[in-house]
């Protein structure tokens, strides 16, 4: 069944990109592509004007917070905002079926999942209207539209974490879906840190060695290497919010390994490294739907299941805390400062880490679970929330943390946030989890939490 | 402010027909707890108290017409802040548009009917424009009368009145001011568009609850919101 478009986005009064942040517009035009699937595929919805609207005002929140100031971004940033809108929408839920037609074939997106589908026409239109009109850009839709299995893994995995329907309108509309950052609109931003310049490319010889390095590389090295320098807490620091995984224990080691073999077992190749990128500090619908693209199988239900249990079995085995943290948190209460985990682990999996490493007493309800919150890391939610519960403003807390997902979240949440790459197991990759740090936002990197200073 | 007799004596004709109505309110139940005899003469009471009301309403239509002519007919037309703080009676107009903002928003809210004072209105408008000087800026003025109208207590209800009715005179309010800042184009539907900048205000009653008449956090709300309408 092609995606019809209704009429009113051929006849807004006002540029389309404009027209869509106006609540009028917006209900008018969605009640109008309603109607013409309504029409067209004989399903009968209800809509919920109450949460209609909620849906618009939670997405106008979020294109506001990430809009981006470059012209040269607008571009991307219509089809990043587009997916903002069909992850509100699968939030919010404005629509219900009251009825299909007898006898239809629900191996049709547009029966299988009729409230999904309707979503999906409306995002990719005006995403597409929009390109049209201000780019002179047509679309063309991936087959995978029409793919029921694609259909599937949306659904489940959107059900789990609903910022992956970003990834997945991508992929609908043709593009590159990210499906390891799908909420962060980071492409075009410009980078957080900005190193000294350094002179034209040339290269030296080192004397020892015979070989050739490019000075750019050495100097940027260095630049990077100074920065670390200086780790000290800002003087307004009165919390610090701790990572458990990575951070404060080496759980995230031992959950990456299973995740990486069992990734290999479900016959996708991958290297630790590769596994700890994409998918360190994500929630377990990402690696599922890597394997889905991978092999064109859906993960089984049992697939969360079975990680869960392997990863709770090397926690009871080998979960540690990582060397330094006691007597970092020594010196935190000597100077009165407060502290807290922020862990994005599932709230059983913290409680029983918090249990296993002894950190009870210490961390008395000042530990907190993403279930916690609405959204994860990479959102800024969970710090948001911890800070509030604790009842420091979030100007005054410093956020630890070792992965990239945590680190934007912690900038995003417009806190300070540090790198930890302390974690031995990626001590062969410390430069390039470094500037994967940097670059979302780390102000510097630790690689042991006895190199934290603190103001005079 | 614009030398006009109107709004005090709307003010103290709809007063007066909102404290019978609120009578009314209040003699109806007694209707069914009290003996024969006497309930008769609450009844006969409670008729003649509906004939002095419907009288009242006529009184205060007519004078309206009569003594207030700002032209556009029976219908005031809808003017936008910006439009009104140039206006020689903005004051005025903006309080009878006020009126019928926030009457329609109570009852869009299914709440109680308000009293709503047009003559404070109209004074909060004035002052608003006084503080705001030569070069006003909507936002600005709009952000001192959402203030400004709720500390004052434009808006009251009768003590029979539910909570929930008291409790959304923040958010009317709110809804009334964005459908002031809203953009609109020609031949707009007023009612349609007010009926929009009172489902935004519902669904962020929580917001404006906490926002409690905080001037510099009123002006992010309406800033973030009335481009949006």
């Amino acid at each position: 069944m092609p995606l019809i478009a209704p009429d009113i986005l051929e006849s807004a009064q006002q540029p389309l990109r404009q027209a869509v942040r106006r609540l009028r517009w917006f209900k008018a035009s969605f009640r109008a592509q309603v109607g013409v699937i309504a029409q067209e595929s004989g399903v009968d919805f209800t809509i919920d004007s109450e949460r209609l609207v909620e849906t618009f005002l939670e997405w106008i929140r979020a294109f506001e917070a990430q809009k981006p100031k470059s012209e040269k971004a607008r571009h991307d940033y219509v089809g990043f905002a587009s997916g903002l809108m069909l992850r509100q929408m699968i939030k919010s839920n404005p629509l219900s079926v009251q009825s299909l037609p007898k006898d239809c074939d629900e191996t049709n997106p547009a029966y299988f999942w009729p409230e999904g589908y309707v979503y999906v026409a409306y995002c990719l239109n005006v995403r597409g209207a929009i390109l049209d009109q201000d780019f002179n850009e047509n679309r063309h839709l991936s087959p995978s539209i029409e793919d029921l299995r694609t259909w599937w893994s949306f659904k489940e995995n959107v059900g789990e974490n609903a910022s992956l329907a970003i990834s997945f309108l991508d992929l609908f509309a043709g593009e590159t879906p990210d499906w390891n950052f799908p909420s962060v609109f980071y492409k075009a931003s410009e980078p957080t840190v900005k190193l000294p310049r350094y002179p034209a490319r040339k290269t030296v010889t080192t004397v020892a060695t015979g070989k050739e390095r490019s000075v750019k590389t050495q100097f940027l090295h260095l630049a990077a290497a100074a920065q670390d320098q200086q780790k000290c807490l800002p003087r307004e620091t009165r919390l610090v919010l701790l990572d458990l995984d990575g951070v404060v224990a080496n759980g995230e080691t031992l959950a990456l390994d299973e995740l990486c073999q069992i990734i290999n077992e479900y016959g996708v190749a991958i290297s630790h490294e590769d596994t700890r990128n994409r998918f360190m500090g994500r929630p377990t619908a990402a690696p599922m739907t890597f394997i889905a693209e991978k092999t064109g199988q859906i993960c089984p239900n049992h697939f969360v299941d079975e990680l869960e249990g392997r990863v709770l079995k090397r926690f009871n085995n080998e979960l540690s805390l990582i060397p330094g943290f006691e007597p970092f948190l020594d010196s935190l209460e000597s100077r009165n400062l407060e502290y807290c985990i922020t862990s994005g682990s599932p709230a059983h999996r913290l409680e029983s880490a918090m249990t296993l490493l002894g950190l009870k007493q210490r961390f008395p309800h000042r530990y907190f679970s993403a279930e916690n919150v609405a959204e994860g890391k990479p959102a800024p939610d969970l710090f948001l929330h911890a800070a509030s519960e604790i009842g420091v403003l979030p100007q005054n807390c410093v956020v630890i943390e070792a992965s990239a997902a945590g680190m934007q979240g912690a900038a995003t949440a417009k806190m300070f946030p540090i790198g930890f790459v302390g974690n031995s197991h990626i001590a062969n990759v410390l430069a390039s989890q470094r500037k994967l740090l940097r670059q979302q936002g780390a102000q510097f990197c630790l690689n042991a939490f006895s190199e934290v200073s603190f103001p005079d | 402010m614009t030398n006009t007799p109107i709004l005090p004596l709307k003010d103290a004709l709809r007063g007066l027909r909102f404290g019978l109505q609120s009578g009314r309110e209040t003699l109806r139940p007694l209707q069914q707890d009290l003996p024969a005899p006497l309930r008769d003469i609450v009844q006969k009471l409670d008729g003649a108290m509906e004939s002095v009301t419907i009288d009242i309403d006529k009184a205060t239509s007519k004078l309206a017409h009569r003594i207030l002519d700002l032209g556009g007919g029976s219908r005031l037309e809808m003017q936008s802040l910006p439009v009104l703080m140039k206006h020689d009676t903005g004051d005025v107009l903006f309080a009878q548009l006020a009126y019928r903002g926030l009457t329609r928003a109570f009852a869009d809210f299914e709440c109680d009917k308000p009293l709503v004072s047009e003559l404070l209105a109209a004074r909060a408008f004035e002052d608003a424009k006084k503080r705001a000087g030569i070069d006003p800026d909507p936002l600005e003025m709009a952000t001192d009368l959402a203030v400004t109208m709720r500390s004052q207590s434009v808006v009251r209800f009768t003590h029979s009145a539910s909570d929930k009715s008291t409790i959304q005179i923040p958010v009317a309010l709110m809804a009334m001011i964005l459908w002031f800042l809203a953009e609109r184009s020609v031949g707009e539907d007023e009612d349609a568009l007010l009926d929009v900048c009172c489902e935004v205000a519902h669904a962020l009653s929580d917001q404006i609850g906490e926002i409690d008449g905080d001037r510099a956090e009123t002006r992010v709300f309406l800033d973030q919101y009335a481009g949006c309408i």
